[in-house]
């Protein structure tokens, strides 16, 4: 089968994440011939989305894979990839219910339990969550689109949005330290005049704060110069104050009080652009998890000729004579290509830059009435950093029914437990603790934590045909991403477009054949590149 | 959608390289054959409208887009299909012995519990068959699938393989009616914008 990988090809891609996998489509779109490899046995790297049993799979491979030196020819020499690197470390995981087995369950049955105050209480065991092990769909790396930011905006005009669904985030909390509760972020026009958290000259403070910041372009003369240091500044001479401006900085700019004001604005005018166009949050969701997104992105690449090989273990990157990337040592295939791209986590010139702190949780009740996805942003409380968490229902197929599956993430300070402890003993209690706090708190069922490295690279260390792109990073979104590789597309073939539209199958219903339109296609593509050489 | 269309229905095709997933496929939407069919490329899905016991009904019939090569389909790929069609080819041994990984994969990643599922042997009017139709049926059978021996290049089976799944999929309650759809996501395009944009006169009116 290894004789089958096309050489020499256009372009060489390592690694299936978020970014690696937008280069891989545009490039096959537009008639470039793309290999795409990756070690691991499964799709999306460190934006990857497991079931239990897969979960446990790769943390297990993770720790297993062994470095291997190659020899390589005279005149050129070659940089090792570093398989074995611990990209996700620091992984504790734990069960907070009994591992005994209930006989004569079925399946779907559930022991339910009358509680003392009547609420009907599901009762779980070990086995019985890992019998629904497929239900479970765990992100490494949860994040948000913008109903109006990059990513939705490249789904749509590329096509590829066809290949996933996604449900609108259906409300927003913050943390209000004064009374100790989540506070709901009012998103729309009609959440902000229903609020009952806030006062009627409040409401309009927020609404001025949201319309100038939108305008910010148009009509500059509303703001002093003074203002514009950061966004605490902005906020202090407009006398925001209060629960508005937990909104402002927590949720709509997620920012801090020193953030810089143009990107408070910028974030504010995404968010607020992003309201309606799906529903009453500026937020989307991917059913199935965010592991979904590189997969389209694949798809789209396979369509248009990508080839596809997991499990291909890439050793080295061979290095020519003239300083140029030729290729890799891909299993005992030598890969010839024009261009490489590798994610940075396998790239052995690039160096750990920070990381995140995650935790996962299995609950078995929603910390508020809310039954869909719930994004709460806390705010930094003593002294630590924000923290996000992303409360997915059932009805985001993260879990089977009656079950929540709980994402936190913030910026790793020490170790991910250490870093989530305070705000998980706030939110929710472990099985163990007394009935009475245990009715109230969501109670975890299980819960893993661990950390993801992030990685730089400075592309003056590189050959100049060798590109690296960014794995997964804390912000919410995935818009950075796309922007990143669009860029470095750009930067590989500077007069082409990036991902146009596919055409759509549903139009060339009963006509001609659509694949000779898009085969006819790209091959006009291919003759204007070798033109161009 | 259009009103006289019943549903729309997802059906999915694997199985090996080179078995004739993509001839099947477009012989069924196109009636068209090429004896010399490269490796797939540029075959996302076909759409195709079928009239199933007087019911309009609409195939997106999805390919491999020749991610199976390497046996490297997207989970994501089996997402939501109410029907998949397993291939294996009559006069190819290994094609057949595969088949209990492609079922695998298949009951890992299928979303729709009880999808229905087709085993078509294909390439019978090909000499030197190396599976028994009798072997196939057996296979099906322990799988409860249904079974067809086809070729996509004399039509034989064809158009009967995709009729017979498609009736079996509508006869499946649960399976492909609109209440079973409403619980899943939303599409995004650009077709499909919901609610009022905000915009800053919206914010201007109650200053």
């Amino acid at each position: 089968m290894t004789d089958d990988i096309p050489s020499p090809c256009d372009l060489l891609v390592i690694g299936t994440g978020l970014t690696e996998s937008i280069v891989a489509s545009a490039a096959s779109r537009i008639g470039k011939q793309v290999v795409h490899v990756d070690h691991r046995d499964f799709y999306g790297s460190n934006w990857a989305t497991f079931s239990f049993n897969n979960l446990h799979n790769v943390l297990g491979v993770n720790k297993g894979l062994t470095e291997c030196i190659e020899e390589t020819k005279k005149e050129t020499y070659s940089i090792h990839i570093g398989l074995n690197s611990n990209t996700v470390l620091n992984v504790v995981e734990k069960w907070f219910i009994s591992d005994e087995d209930v006989e004569a369950t079925i399946d779907n049955q559930l022991r339910i339990e009358e509680t003392n105050n009547g609420i009907l209480k599901q009762t779980w065991t070990k086995s019985e969550v890992l019998k629904h092990s497929r239900k479970f769909n765990f992100d490494l790396s949860p994040k948000l689109l913008y109903s109006k930011g990059e990513m939705v905006e490249v789904l749509i005009s590329s096509g590829i949005c066809r290949y996933a669904e996604f449900k609108n985030v259906s409300s927003i909390y913050t943390y209000d330290n004064v009374e100790s509760g989540l506070l709901p972020v009012p998103c729309s026009r009609a959440d902000i005049f229903n609020s009952k958290d806030i006062t009627m000259i409040e409401k309009r403070l927020l609404m001025k704060i949201l319309s100038m910041c939108v305008e910010y372009e148009t009509k500059p003369e509303k703001f002093q110069e003074d203002e514009m240091g950061n966004f605490g500044n902005f906020l202090d001479a407009h006398k925001i104050q209060g629960k508005v401006r937990k909104y402002l900085i927590d949720s709509v700019a997620m920012a801090k009080e020193s953030t810089n004001f143009q990107d408070a604005v910028k974030n504010i005018q995404k968010f607020v652009r992003s309201i309606g166009r799906y529903g009453n949050t500026p937020f989307l969701w991917t059913l199935y998890g965010s592991g979904e997104l590189p997969q389209c992105f694949c798809r789209c690449s396979a369509v248009f000729g990508g080839v596809y090989c997991l499990k291909r273990s890439t050793r080295s990157i061979i290095i020519g004579s003239d300083g140029q990337a030729t290729g890799i040592m891909c299993d005992n295939q030598n890969l010839k290509a024009k261009f490489i791209l590798i994610e940075d986590s396998l790239n052995p010139l690039a160096t750990i830059k920070s990381g995140i702190s995650r935790a996962i949780l299995v609950t078995n009740k929603a910390l508020t009435s809310n039954d869909q996805a719930v994004l709460i942003n806390l705010p930094s409380l003593n002294g630590k950093e924000p923290v996000r968490i992303l409360e997915l229902s059932a009805s985001t197929m993260a879990c089977p029914q009656g079950l929540y599956v709980v994402h936190l993430i913030t910026r790793q300070v020490t170790t991910a437990i250490e870093d989530l402890r305070e705000v998980i003993d706030t939110f929710f209690s472990a099985v163990e603790s007394n009935e009475n706090e245990a009715l109230h708190k969501p109670q975890i069922i299980w819960s893993l934590h661990f950390n993801i490295n992030e990685y730089e690279s400075y592309a003056d260390m590189l050959p100049l045909n060798l590109y690296s792109s960014p794995g997964p990073n804390s912000s919410m979104d995935f818009d950075n991403h796309v922007i990143q590789a669009r860029n470095i597309f750009k930067s590989m073939f500077p007069d082409e477009d990036f991902l146009p539209r596919v055409p759509d199958p549903e139009d060339v219903i009963l006509e001609g054949s659509a694949e000779e339109v898009v085969l006819q296609e790209s091959l006009e593509n291919q003759e204007v590149h070798n033109v161009h050489e | 959608m259009d009103p006289s269309v019943l549903t729309t229905l997802k059906i999915l095709i694997t199985g090996e390289s080179g078995v004739g997933k993509s001839s099947l496929l477009l012989r069924f939407t196109d009636d068209t054959f090429d004896n010399e069919q490269a490796a797939t490329i540029g075959v996302d899905f076909k759409v195709k409208l079928i009239n199933i016991d007087g019911n309009n009904v609409k195939l997106a019939i999805w390919d491999t887009a020749g991610q199976e090569r390497f046996r490297t389909l997207t989970p994501s790929y089996y997402r939501n299909a109410q029907g998949a069609i397993l291939v294996y080819d009559v006069c190819s041994r290994q094609s057949f012995s595969r088949l209990d990984a492609w079922f695998d994969e298949l009951e890992t990643y299928a979303t729709n519990t009880n999808i229905v599922k087709m085993l078509i042997g294909n390439k019978i009017d090909k000499e030197r068959r190396e599976v028994s139709r009798e072997e196939g049926l057996k296979f099906a059978k322990k799988h409860s699938m249904l079974f067809i021996e086809a070729s996509a290049k004399t039509k034989d089976g064809v158009q009967m393989a995709f009729e017979e799944l498609v009736q079996k999929i509508i006869q499946t309650p649960g399976l492909w009616e609109v209440d079973a759809s409403s619980q899943r996501g939303m599409s995004l395009s650009d077709r499909t914008e919901g609610g009022q944009p905000w915009s800053c006169s919206g914010y201007c009116s109650l200053v």
